[in-house]
């Protein structure tokens, strides 16, 4: 009898002990070693505190002229003058398989809005959350609409649409160009105005043409590429 | 005569019964009666023509505001431009809103006082023209803009939400109240027992043996020395593996960001905002542009019977006041519907000092992209149902221990990679039928400097 009654209280009161502990914490903990933990270098998400602390460059905007490291030459298209963007044309050579990525894209980064069958009817307006309208990409304004305007308003944002070129790289825009010229075509195409027709050319057989998917370990193949559409952007301009 | 002189006199000469009475001699003339059958059907099919023309001339208001306003204007909302709901009794008259409409700048140049006000008014943007537009067009949209009906108005005050909350509350007291019962019966019970042995005690004429408190008894002293052994030793070694994990870290957020509102309910995709994790070791935060993309129109929580908002704590979250704060943040003015800039025309924004989450020490290398591209993990595997989250807290382990057994489980996508291609035993046995698969840490996934170097 007695033994029992005291194999009962063991029990209680480690239940009690290991139960008392809630789910969620507020407080991160501590940690063995904070010179191990914390990067003494300046990195991407240390505190703002500790790098204004140490004269960083927090929240600076990069140095005027910088080109982002894999991008091309800019388009020296400016915010407020669209007449520049609209003879804009496209610096990359595209293939079936952008369209794809471009696809992908679409769905990601535009579809929330102008719907995945581009008629300006996304869930975002569906469900009556946005004031206005977001533009059906299959009206007659838009078929009709220069590339390079288009490609304007992904970077710099039209009217109630925000920018998107901190979202899209350049060559990721045009590949949504790609698709969105391929699906204004009457019941969608796996082709349009922007796809070079064909396969894109293997890195054996023509390196300075590999593209960027599949190209993890070709660096060098690469940036002959990125190379090769500086000149064409060039060209356009 | 010339001929004008014929048709002169011809005119004025005209007599009905004449002309009829030639005609009628006319028709009797076979070529003439084929050339008359002619005239007649393209008669008939001009009257056809137009008044199919009528019955298509009754414009479709709501498709005309669909097509041509609905980018810039909502009825009854300020959006790019102002709310249309009720303009023809602001504009100075009908005719205006018809020049306005056709071509506003024309009338902005015209120096029409109105004109140059609202254009002011609305950070001189430019309304595009819309030349093509008909006056009976015109005013069937401004009809349908007029019946306009707020879908979302309230129907009635209803308040059933926090029912649910009080419940599981008077749950958590009864059990309480029951409990200190009990425990109250089974004391009470013991005392009994006690009493009722020493009377029996007495009767029968033993002596009563003394009772030891509790705190001396040797028993129990001994009891719960073993107790807090055990315990402390469980505490302080799960402790000394745990430090410096943070799992279930659930950091108070400078806004309340709900990723089940974004993500979940809103079905935004993760990587919409989480742009960089295909690109970089960091998944990143978005910067406030990103949330300005849709928060320059959505300037209100309006799921609140949907999905009230609340912390881990209980408190109520008022979603509309989080998106204010967001506001702030940006630089955003939404009265002005503008970003308040500096001279050089720079945005006045501020950052947000976001709490990191998910903090892996310095000494071990993670790299997103790696993950999510070529290995094809699904956000969810590691962060768990984000989209039901309202607060995220950290819900893997993220200690090497965890690392390393999804890279002894994990199968690599070896067929059709190029990248993997210098494997060339691992190809050789696949082809030979002597393997069917190929883990991570089969090519190098427990490497030490893969992740620490």
């Amino acid at each position: 009898m007695k033994k029992l009654s005291y194999i009962l209280l063991l029990t209680l009161c480690s239940t009690l002990i290991f139960s008392c502990e809630s789910e969620y914490k507020r407080d991160p903990g501590k940690i063995y070693a904070p010179d191990m933990t914390y990067s003494r270098a300046y990195d991407y998400y240390n505190t703002p505190d500790s790098i204004n602390a140490a004269g960083g460059t927090f929240n600076k905007l990069p140095v005027k002229n910088t080109i982002a490291r894999e991008q091309s030459i800019p388009t020296h298209i400016s915010e407020f003058d669209t007449t520049a963007a609209k003879a804009l044309k496209n610096p990359y050579d595209l293939y079936a398989k952008d369209l794809k990525e471009g696809n992908r894209l679409y769905m990601i980064h535009c579809g929330i809005c102008h719907g995945a069958k581009l008629d300006g009817n996304g869930p975002l307006y569906a469900s009556g959350k946005y004031v206005a309208m977001p533009a059906n990409l299959k009206g007659p304004a838009y078929i009709n609409m220069p590339e390079g305007k288009m490609y304007h308003a992904i970077m710099y944002g039209k009217n109630a649409m925000g920018a998107y070129s901190s979202q899209l790289d350049a060559k990721q825009r045009w590949q949504v160009l790609a698709y969105i010229r391929s699906q204004q075509i009457e019941g969608g195409s796996t082709s349009s105005s922007l796809i070079t027709p064909g396969e894109a050319p293997k890195m054996e057989e023509a390196p300075a043409k590999e593209s960027h998917d599949e190209a993890d370990h070709g660096d060098d193949a690469n940036h002959a590429h990125e190379g090769d559409d500086d000149h064409k952007a060039e060209a356009h301009n | 005569m010339t001929n004008v002189d014929k048709i002169q006199s011809s005119i004025l000469t005209f007599d009905p019964n004449q002309f009829f009475l030639t005609k009628i001699i006319q028709m009797r003339r076979p070529w003439y009666r084929a050339q008359n059958l002619f005239f007649h059907a393209l008669f008939v099919s001009i009257i056809l023509l137009l008044s199919s023309q009528v019955a298509q001339a009754q414009p479709d208001g709501k498709a005309l505001f669909q097509n041509n306003c609905a980018s810039c204007h909502n009825p009854i909302k300020d959006a790019t431009g102002p709310a249309l709901k009720g303009v023809e009794g602001r504009v100075p008259s009908k005719d205006w809103l018809y020049a306005w409409i056709k071509n506003s700048a024309t009338l902005i140049a015209s120096g029409d006082e109105y004109a140059n006000n609202i254009y002011n008014e609305w950070n001189k943007t430019a309304m595009t023209a819309f030349p093509g537009l008909k006056n009976e067009e015109i005013d069937a949209i401004l009809a349908y803009v007029e019946a306009y009906v707020d879908p979302n108005a309230k129907v009635a005050g209803d308040t059933t939400t926090g029912a649910a909350e009080e419940e599981g509350d008077s749950n958590t007291w009864l059990y309480a109240v029951l409990t200190i019962i009990l425990l109250l019966v089974a004391f009470i019970l013991s005392q009994v027992n006690k009493m009722l042995s020493r009377q029996t005690n007495e009767k029968e004429g033993f002596a009563t043996k003394k009772s030891v408190p509790f705190y001396r008894n040797k028993v129990y002293i001994a009891l719960v020395g073993v107790i807090a052994f055990v315990c402390l030793g469980i505490y302080m070694s799960q402790g000394g593996v745990n430090m410096g994990r943070q799992q279930n870290y659930m950091p108070s957020q400078p806004i309340f960001y709900s990723h089940k509102v974004h993500a979940g309910i809103n079905q935004i995709n993760c990587i919409y905002c989480h742009s960089a994790v295909e690109k970089s070791r960091h998944a990143m935060i978005p910067s406030t542009n990103v949330c300005m993309n849709c928060h320059k129109q959505i300037n209100e929580y309006t799921g609140e019977e949907e999905h009230p908002l609340y912390t881990n704590e209980g408190e109520k979250v008022d979603g509309t006041a989080e998106i204010q704060k967001l506001y702030e943040y940006a630089g955003w003015d939404p009265v002005k519907k503008a970003y308040n800039r500096d001279e050089e025309g720079n945005i006045l924004a501020k950052p947000m000092d976001w709490v990191k989450i998910h903090n892996l020490p310095d000494h071990v290398y993670f790299n997103h992209s790696l993950h999510v591209v070529s290995g094809k993990v699904q956000c969810q595997q590691c962060h768990g149902n984000i989209e039901e989250m309202d607060e995220v807290f950290q819900y893997a382990e993220l200690s090497m221990g965890w690392c390393i057994n999804c890279h002894r489980e994990t199968n690599v996508n070896f067929a059709s990679n190029n990248y993997y291609s210098i494997f060339e035993k691992y190809h050789k046995e696949i082809e030979e039928g002597t393997r069917t698969e190929v883990k991570v840490s089969e090519i190098g996934g427990l490497e030490c400097q893969k992740c620490h170097y």
